[in-house]
């Protein structure tokens, strides 16, 4: 059995610990919730857009025209650029190695004759991922880890611009993003969605098409419509991520927290213990002396 | 579906500022500013900066400023999305 002093320093070193991840819990927990509100208030937003943008798309393949933008032309996948979002930071369960994962399924299932050929680019958001994925050898052409530190609307709408220019410009036919999408403070769904070329929501047997009234026009309404919705839909995915984030480390902090409580239960069991034993042998090591002073 | 009055609903990235039926909206356009009433044939629009002025079933007026988006309106059914 270990001796009482060693006992100690680890009672005292698991409470350390305990106070940390607690505290770390407590700061996750109120970040949380901001990042859930920003959440909550933009999904209706991006169903209501996306609605429009069903409406107008069918509406227009009904009237025999063709939707037409630069962002929505399918081209064959030769270049291909992965944009993986993730964290800055660790200590939240899976949720970085995750999108690991999900980069690395990608490049060895849907695109291995890209990468075979070297035309797949990766670009992080995130430390994490950065690390890892540069450490087994892909090609990180950029990365964007400061987004961060100030994740507002205009730099997301930067960054998806920087992402337009390039495929209009044919530099990549594909645009994949790999993020976590936000179920609910316990759970995250990995996905690797498609940015670019945006799917146009086709359908071929609409129930209701409208005969609408362009105000100007088709062509420029769909010109302003869809580049917003691109950097809108870039957005959504950033903020699902932090949303992500913050419950995925809320609850791998919870867990830390009640296993290392549960340890101390432990710990001090058996400090207990040592120490009776102790006690007990100090009474027979005396008992025995006085014995032995008798006869 | 069909409503009997115009139903209006504004959303921005932040949240739904309006939701509720109108007696009419006017609304700033590429080609300058219309209204829409109730029965209004199917339309899509863009919109410019402005305000969006709009006048609900109570007869309460509410403004809103709109630094661009996009209207839609079919069956009744109004929808806004004002983005920067």
């Amino acid at each position: 059995m270990a001796n009482l002093k060693d006992i100690r320093t680890r009672i005292n070193s698991v409470k350390t610990t305990r106070q940390v991840t607690s505290a770390m819990k407590m700061v996750s927990a109120a970040k949380f919730k901001k990042a859930h509100d920003d959440v909550a208030h933009i999904t209706p937003f991006v169903e209501k857009l996306s609605n429009i943008i069903y409406d107008l798309v069918n509406s227009c393949m009904c009237a025999g025209g063709e939707v037409n933008t630069p962002y929505t032309k399918k081209r064959a996948p030769e270049n291909i650029l992965i944009v993986a979002i993730a964290s800055n930071r660790g200590l939240c369960g899976a949720f970085n190695s995750n999108i690991v994962k999900k980069v690395e399924t990608l490049l060895e299932s849907d695109f291995a004759s890209q990468y075979k050929n070297k035309s797949v680019d990766i670009i992080t958001i995130g430390k994490q991922p950065q690390k890892v994925l540069k450490q087994r050898g892909f090609n990180i052409i950029n990365d964007y880890n400061d987004f961060w530190d100030n994740p507002t609307f205009d730099a997301a709408a930067e960054l998806a611009g920087s992402f337009m220019d390039a495929f209009s410009k044919n530099k990549y036919d594909r645009v994949i993003v790999v993020y976590n999408e936000f179920v609910n403070a316990v759970s995250q769904i990995v996905r690797a969605e498609q940015l670019l070329p945006l799917e146009m929501p086709v359908d071929n047997d609409v129930k209701h098409s409208f005969n609408y009234i362009y105000e100007p026009d088709v062509d420029s309404i769909i010109n302003t419509i869809i580049p917003k919705a691109l950097k809108i839909l870039f957005y959504k995915m950033l903020l699902d991520s932090l949303a992500s984030e913050h419950g995925a480390r809320m609850t791998s902090m919870h867990k830390a927290t009640d296993n290392a409580t549960e340890l101390l239960g432990d710990l001090e069991l058996e400090y207990n213990k040592a120490r009776q034993s102790a006690i007990t042998k100090e009474i027979l090591e005396i008992v025995s002396g006085a014995e032995a002073l008798k006869s | 579906m069909k409503n009997d009055d115009l139903y209006l609903e504004i959303v921005t990235p932040e949240k739904i500022i309006y939701n509720g039926p109108v007696r009419l909206v006017q609304v700033p356009g590429e080609n300058g500013l219309f209204t829409l009433l109730k029965n209004h044939a199917p339309i899509i629009a863009s919109l410019t900066k402005g305000e969006i002025h709009v006048i609900g079933l109570n007869g309460v007026e509410d403004l809103f400023k709109c630094d661009g988006g996009i209207l839609e309106c079919q069956e009744n059914q109004a929808t806004i999305i004002i983005s920067g």
